[in-house]
């Protein structure tokens, strides 16, 4: 019997992170991250997570806090979400899971970071350069504060958003911007709290005591029309623009330019225009990730991306068995032989 | 895509305000000359440091306090467009209405939040006269005034040390003291290169991190040893 034609909602995830102007002038590396799941970018389900490490003499190692962030909220958002809280349930209560990650969602993240950041330290001690380096640039005071806790030495912040088919769940930990793009192309950002500690270039962040209090959440379900773009996007970024309505430009545009050009055409120019963008503008690392809602799929479409997406998580569980087994071998070679 | 996604771009304002004595005390010896001099002396290397920083776009103004406080150069000006008009020295200190009014200016609707942290120099040789308490308190209230980078220099031992501590608000930045003329020009070009430069590209950093100051200083310049040339 041939399938059924119906529309169904399909989403794609992608985006671009880049070196600022300010950081090739100085030899700074990218302190950004971007990550994206599942692999191919195809959803739902979708996560895209972004992260900006802090950069300071303090926060030495934030460009791989960055990197631990995205893949703390991805793990989270998956694990405990996606397979915990939606997954093997015949009907699904939205409300239960909104509160639900509403009370706990943060404090699993933080810790989640923090467990990969103490992992990371446990294997890569911080070297007699790193403890010099931090004293001559930031002082005694510091050296005692990363000593009390490592975890400063990575610190970073955190935005993220998942799509699933009935709802989004945007998190923010820190500085940057959320937009989303409506049917009618009007830009908006989603209601999350405002949150006092932004200014200048002061942010909260994971690092941060208590740093779960300081993560703010939305949750969407999706009862009409879900945006038709998602765009998150570290504040080198924002900070760009001459003000609020140049910047929520950028998100219009590049809607705009996904219906005029496809999401390949756009993915393939975006690292350019975010070059040239700091470099006339924060001079800062500008990382963008993007959630595009397609406009119209059909079941046959869906399944050929459901089919796809089974091939891209088996390709990664491979993937990660290997890593876990190589690891484990490293560390075993480790105790034995420490040099 | 002809033109890059979004509105007019734009680099990130810095502002730097001078907030300078000029009450009579500061006619003897030639202060208020020296400060005009330092200050002159100081501008290319202010655009040298803007030059090698082209993300910041930075602006200069200047308050000037006596009997009362007003706007000596009230505009923000383009550092590359930037040039002094000499300070005169008459009337009393009144220092807490100069912060008034430097904290009018740093109020969010004037100062969005994509600026860099403000830098704030406050020189004086004397007590204030008004309510100095007052006019930090203002100053504080407005959240870039708490964020700004504030630096004191004291000209001579007059100068009183407590007041300019409390501007700093930071225990481990000491006024500079500046007891010659030379002194002066060395502590004002350090604030207008080495400080600038750090203003202008400042590194995140968490909030709630040991750090009291919200940029970080580079190497203060070494006092000089006491010697005959102290004329302050």
């Amino acid at each position: 019997m041939g399938m059924q034609d119906t529309s169904v909602i399909l989403w794609q995830g992608f985006g671009a992170s880049v070196r600022g102007a300010s950081h090739l002038r100085t030899n700074r590396p990218n302190q950004d991250a971007l990550r994206i799941w599942p692999g191919d970018g195809h959803g739902p389900p979708l996560i895209v997570a972004i992260a900006d490490g802090h950069g300071s003499q303090r926060h030495f190692r934030s460009h791989i806090g960055a990197q631990f962030a995205t893949r703390a909220a991805i793990r989270v958002l998956r694990r405990d979400v996606l397979e915990r809280l939606v997954g093997g349930h015949d009907t699904i209560d939205l409300p239960a899971i909104k509160r639900t990650c509403e009370e706990w969602l943060p404090k699993v993240i933080v810790r989640e970071w923090r467990r990969r950041v103490l992992r990371h330290v446990c294997f890569c001690p911080f070297s007699d350069d790193e403890w010099e380096r931090l004293t001559v640039t930031a002082g005694e005071d510091a050296r005692a504060a990363v000593e009390a806790d490592p975890a400063i030495a990575y610190g970073t912040t955190l935005l993220a958003v998942l799509v699933s088919q009935t709802f989004l769940l945007y998190i923010q930990l820190g500085d940057g911007d959320i937009l989303t793009v409506a049917a009618d192309n009007q830009v908006h950002r989603p209601p999350l709290l405002a949150d006092p500690g932004l200014m200048g270039n002061e942010t909260t962040s994971l690092c941060s005591t208590r740093a779960w209090r300081h993560m703010r959440q939305y949750f969407h379900p999706i009862v009409d029309q879900p945006p038709d773009l998602v765009l998150l996007a570290s504040d080198g970024y924002g900070n760009s623009f001459l003000d609020e309505t140049s910047f929520r430009q950028v998100a219009a545009d590049l809607n705009n330019a996904i219906l005029r050009d496809g999401t390949d055409a756009v993915e393939k120019q975006l690292s350019e225009w975010l070059e040239a963008t700091s470099h006339a503008g924060s001079g800062d690392d500008i990382t963008v990730g993007l959630a595009w809602r397609k406009v119209a799929a059909t079941t046959e479409a869906a399944l050929e991306q459901t089919e796809a997406r089974e091939q891209t998580e088996a390709r990664e569980q491979t993937e990660a068995r290997e890593e876990t087994k190589a690891k484990d071998q490293a560390e075993a070679k480790e105790k034995v032989d420490p040099s | 895509m002809d033109k890059l996604p979004g509105g007019a771009l734009a680099r990130r304002p810095l502002h730097f305000i001078w907030i300078a004595d000029c009450s009579g005390s500061m006619g003897y010896r030639g202060k208020i000359q020296a400060l005009n001099n330092a200050i002159r002396e100081a501008i290319p290397h202010m655009q040298r440091v803007a030059d090698e920083n082209p993300n910041a776009q930075v602006f200069v103004r200047a308050v000037k306090f006596s009997n009362g406080a007003q706007w000596h150069i009230s505009q923000p000006t383009p550092v590359e467009d930037f040039r002094w008009t000499d300070l005169r020295a008459d009337g009393t200190t009144d220092m807490g209405r100069a912060l008034k009014l430097v904290a009018e200016q740093l109020d969010p609707l004037r100062m969005p939040n994509r600026a860099l942290p403000p830098v704030l120099v406050l020189i004086s040789d004397g007590h204030p006269t008004d309510d100095f308490g007052t006019g930090l308190k203002a100053l504080l209230e407005q959240p870039w005034g708490k964020k700004a980078v504030r630096i004191a220099i004291s000209i001579g031992d007059d100068a009183d040390q407590d007041v300019l501590q409390r501007f700093i608000g930071h225990p481990e930045l000491k006024p500079l003291q500046a007891h010659n003329a030379e002194s002066l020009v060395n502590y004002i070009k350090w604030v207008s290169t080495a400080v600038l430069q750090s203003a202008s590209s400042p590194t995140s950093q968490a909030v709630d991190s040991t750090s009291r100051l919200n940029v970080p200083l580079p190497p203060i310049p070494d006092e000089a040893p006491d010697s005959a040339d102290d004329v302050w």
